[in-house]
C-alpha cells in the first residue's frame, strides 16, 4: 500500500477546534474554485481526483471520534465529484459524503471543492486543487509541467505535507494576553439554514495593487482598511452607543516559519477601530491599520500566540477530559462567545502561482470563506495572473456591506465585474 | 454587457437585476435571459434533517428496557407491592408528551393537545391512586388539568391565528404555568390540608410573576423588542 505512514494521523492544534464547533446548521467550510477554459468532463475528474488524493493523503480522511481526541483515518471510500449547488459551503457532516471531510463540484468550465476548515487552511486547499486542475489537464491529455502550488501525483507523498507544524514551531516562552473586547457586528435578516448570499467582485489586480501603492500599504491593508471603514461608519448611522469595530486577517504562517505543510498553519490577527477616541477619515483609517497589522505580524508575536493556543492543547487536564465533555465545553464557548470578538472577517490568500503550462488553461480563481455564524460579509481574496476575485459571503439577506465596498472601489477608479447567487 | 446605473459595476450579460442594489436592468442590446448566471449553479441542495421516526422508534425501545426490568424485578422479589407502576406511569407520560410527536408526519398540534390532556390525568390518577390520595382526585387535579388543558387550547388558538411576539407568547406561558402552580398548592392545603402549601404556592407564584413582568416590561419597550429580535433571529 502506498500510503501506509498516513494509515492515520491527529488533527492540529488549530483544527481540533473545529468539531466540536460543528452543529446540524453550520460548520466552519470554504471554497476554493478554478474557472478553467473548457468544459469539465466529471468522469477524467473523478479520475483525476483519485490519483490527487494518492498524492495529498491528508485529504484521503474522515473523522473519527477517539476517546481523548478526533483523529483522522484513511477512507475507505473512494471520492467522487457531483455537479455544483447554488447554496455552496453548507455544513459538513461527518457521516455524509462517504466520510469526506470535501466535496468537490463541477459547474460548465468550473470545479470547485468545498473543504471543511479541521483539513487544511487556504494555502493547502490551493495546493490540492491545483494539483487535481494539473492532474486533470494531463489526463485529458495535456503536456503540464509541475512546480509552485502543482504537485506531482506520481510522487511518493512527504511527511512534512501532514506535519502538525503548530507543534514544531511554538516555543515561546512569552505570555500572551488573548482578551478581547465584543465588539460591532453589522446584523440582518438571517437567511433560512443551508443558504447564504454569495458575491464575487473580479477587478485588475494591478490596477487595485497600484491604488494600494499610492496608500503606501499593501493589498490586505488595503481591504480591510476598507471594510473597517464601512462598519465604522454604518454603526455611526445606527447607533449612539458605540463599540470597537474589528476585522480578523488570517495570517499564513509559512512565511515566517518555513514549512511544506499542507494542513491548517494560520493564525489569525485583529485589526481595530475604536469609534470613541474620535472620527476618523480613511486616510486615518488606512495608516492605523496598516500600523497595527504590521506590529502584530511579527514572529516572536505570533509565536507567542501559537504557544498559547498549545497550552490549552497540552493542558493535562484538558489533555485527558473525555472527548464529549471537551467538544461540550467547545460547543458552550463557541455557542457564547462566536465572533462576538470580531466584526468581520478578510483571508487573502495572495497571488496563486503555478507553471505555465496548467496556468494558460485556467481563467481564474476563486475563494470562498463560507458563511459566519454572526458576521454577515465575511470576504476571500484571491488574484491569479491580472484577475483579482473579492468574495463576499453572506449569511443575512442585506447586501449594503457588500454594495458600498464595490461602490467605492468603483469610485476610486477601478473596474469591478459583479457575479453573484442571489435571485 | 450591462452596467448597474445605480452601483456602477459591471454585471453578468443577461442579468436582469443588480446582486447588490436590485436595481432593474434595462440594455435593448443586452436583454435579461433565464438563467443567465452562469457563474454559479442553480441546484439547491438542503441536507436531509435526522430521521425523526427512527430515533423515536430507537427512544421507544430504550425506554421500553427498563420498564420491562422494573416489571419483572417487582413481579418476582416484591410481589405484594406496586412500585414498577410508578417507573410505568412516569414512561408512559414522558412518551406521550416527547416521543409521540417524532412519529407524525406532520405538526398535528390538536391532537397532541388531546393526548397530552390525558396522558397527565391518567398520570396524575395513578400516582394520586398509588400514594393513597385518590379521593382528592376527582375534587382537586381533575379541575386542574381540565383548567389548564382548556387555557392550553385558547393559548394555541390565539398563536395559530396570528404571529405573536416571542415575548408575548413567553409571557403567556410563564403567567399560565404561575396560576397553575399557585391553584395547584391553594388546593392541596385546602383539601389535602398539607403544611406550608399556601406559602410555597405564594412564593412560586411571585418567582414566575416576577419573570412575567420582566418579560412584560422588555415587550413594551420598542427598542428592546427590536434588538431581542435581531439577537435571537425570532420575531
Amino acid at each position: 500500500m502506498k500510503n501506509n505512514s498516513f494509515e492515520w494521523f491527529k488533527l492540529d492544534n488549530a483544527a481540533k477546534i473545529f468539531p466540536g464547533q460543528n452543529s446540524r446548521s453550520w460548520s466552519n467550510v470554504f471554497r476554493i474554485g478554478i474557472q478553467l477554459k473548457e468544459e469539465i468532463d466529471p468522469v477524467v475528474l473523478d479520475q483525476a481526483l483519485q490519483n490527487t488524493l494518492e498524492r495529498i493523503p491528508s485529504f484521503d480522511v474522515r473523522i473519527r471520534r477517539g476517546l481523548f481526541w478526533f483523529y483522522f483515518e484513511k477512507n475507505p471510500n473512494m471520492a467522487s465529484s457531483e455537479p455544483d449547488i447554488k447554496n455552496l459551503c453548507y455544513r459538513i457532516n461527518f457521516k455524509e459524503n462517504k466520510g469526506f471531510l470535501f466535496r468537490l463540484y463541477y459547474h460548465g468550465k468550473t470545479v470547485s471543492a468545498d473543504i471543511y476548515h479541521a483539513l487544511c487552511d487556504g494555502y493547502g486547499a490551493v495546493v490540492f486543487m491545483s494539483t487535481l486542475v494539473g492532474e486533470y489537464l494531463r489526463l485529458r491529455g495535456h503536456e503540464i509541467e509541475y512546480g509552485a502550488m502543482v504537485l506531482n501525483c506520481s510522487d511518493e507523498p512527504k511527511k512534512e505535507e501532514v506535519e502538525d507544524a503548530y507543534s514544531r514551531y511554538a516555543d515561546s516562552k512569552a505570555k500572551f494576553d488573548r482578551r478581547e473586547k465584543w465588539v460591532y457586528h453589522a446584523v440582518g435578516t438571517k437567511l433560512p439554514t443551508h443558504m447564504s448570499n454569495y458575491v464575487v467582485g473580479t477587478m485588475s489586480f494591478e490596477a487595485v495593487h497600484a491604488l494600494a501603492k499610492q496608500y503606501g500599504v499593501t493589498l490586505t491593508e488595503f481591504f480591510a482598511a476598507l471594510l473597517l471603514d464601512i462598519h465604522y461608519r454604518k454603526q455611526l448611522r445606527e447607533k449612539k452607543k458605540q463599540k470597537e469595530v474589528s476585522v480578523q486577517i488570517p495570517v499564513n504562517l509559512r512565511k515566517a516559519f518555513p514549512s511544506e505543510t499542507l494542513r491548517n498553519f494560520v493564525l489569525c490577527l485583529r485589526v481595530k477601530l475604536d469609534p470613541n477616541l474620535g472620527d476618523y477619515t480613511f486616510e486615518e483609517i488606512l495608516r492605523s491599520v496598516s500600523l497595527q497589522l504590521r506590529l502584530a505580524n511579527d514572529p516572536k508575536l505570533t509565536n507567542a500566540l501559537m504557544t498559547e493556543n498549545l497550552k490549552i492543547e497540552r493542558n493535562p487536564v484538558a489533555k485527558f477530559m473525555p472527548l464529549a465533555v471537551k467538544n461540550l465545553g467547545v460547543a458552550l464557548t463557541f455557542w457564547i462567545t462566536a465572533e462576538k470578538t470580531t466584526s468581520t472577517l478578510i483571508s487573502n490568500i495572495g497571488p496563486v502561482r503555478v507553471p505555465q503550462s496548467v496556468a494558460e488553461h485556467i481563467e481564474k480563481y476563486l475563494f470562498f470563506t463560507g458563511p459566519g455564524k454572526l458576521n454577515g460579509a465575511r470576504c476571500g481574496v484571491i488574484t491569479f495572473g491580472d484577475r483579482l476575485c473579492f468574495t463576499f459571503s453572506n449569511c443575512y439577506r442585506e447586501s449594503d456591506i457588500e454594495r458600498e465596498f464595490f461602490t467605492r472601489l468603483v469610485k476610486m477608479g477601478i473596474h469591478v465585474k459583479i457575479e453573484s447567487n442571489r435571485d | 454587457m450591462s452596467y448597474c446605473v445605480n452601483c456602477g459595476v459591471e454585471l453578468e450579460s443577461g442579468a436582469k437585476k443588480c446582486p447588490l442594489c436590485s436595481t432593474e436592468i434595462v440594455n435593448p442590446k443586452c436583454p435579461p435571459v433565464e438563467e443567465s448566471n452562469d457563474a454559479f449553479s442553480h441546484r439547491e441542495h438542503i441536507p436531509t434533517a435526522i430521521k425523526t421516526k427512527f430515533v423515536a422508534g430507537i427512544v421507544s425501545l430504550v425506554m421500553l428496557i427498563p420498564n420491562i426490568v422494573c416489571v419483572l424485578a417487582n413481579a418476582v422479589l416484591f410481589p405484594r407491592s406496586f412500585w414498577s407502576f410508578y417507573v410505568l406511569a412516569t414512561s408512559f407520560f414522558m412518551w406521550i408528551v416527547f416521543v409521540v410527536p417524532f412519529f407524525m408526519e406532520k405538526h398535528r398540534i390538536y391532537w397532541m393537545w388531546a393526548f397530552d390532556t390525558c396522558a397527565a390525568g391518567l398520570y396524575v390518577y395513578i400516582l394520586m391512586s398509588l400514594l393513597g390520595f385518590g379521593g382528592y382526585y376527582n375534587s382537586c387535579a381533575l379541575p386542574i388539568i381540565l383548567l389548564n388543558s382548556a387555557l392550553v387550547l385558547i393559548y394555541i388558538l390565539w398563536v395559530r391565528k396570528k404571529k405573536r411576539h416571542v415575548l408575548l407568547r413567553a409571557l403567556l406561558i410563564c403567567s399560565d404555568i404561575a396560576v397553575s402552580l399557585f391553584v395547584c398548592c391553594l388546593l392541596l392545603a385546602v383539601e389535602a390540608s398539607l403544611k406550608y402549601a399556601t406559602e410555597i404556592g405564594i412564593i412560586i407564584f411571585a418567582c414566575i410573576m416576577a419573570v412575567v413582568v420582566f418579560l412584560a416590561v422588555c415587550y413594551s419597550s420598542k427598542t428592546i423588542r427590536k434588538w431581542l429580535s435581531k439577537r435571537l433571529f425570532v420575531n
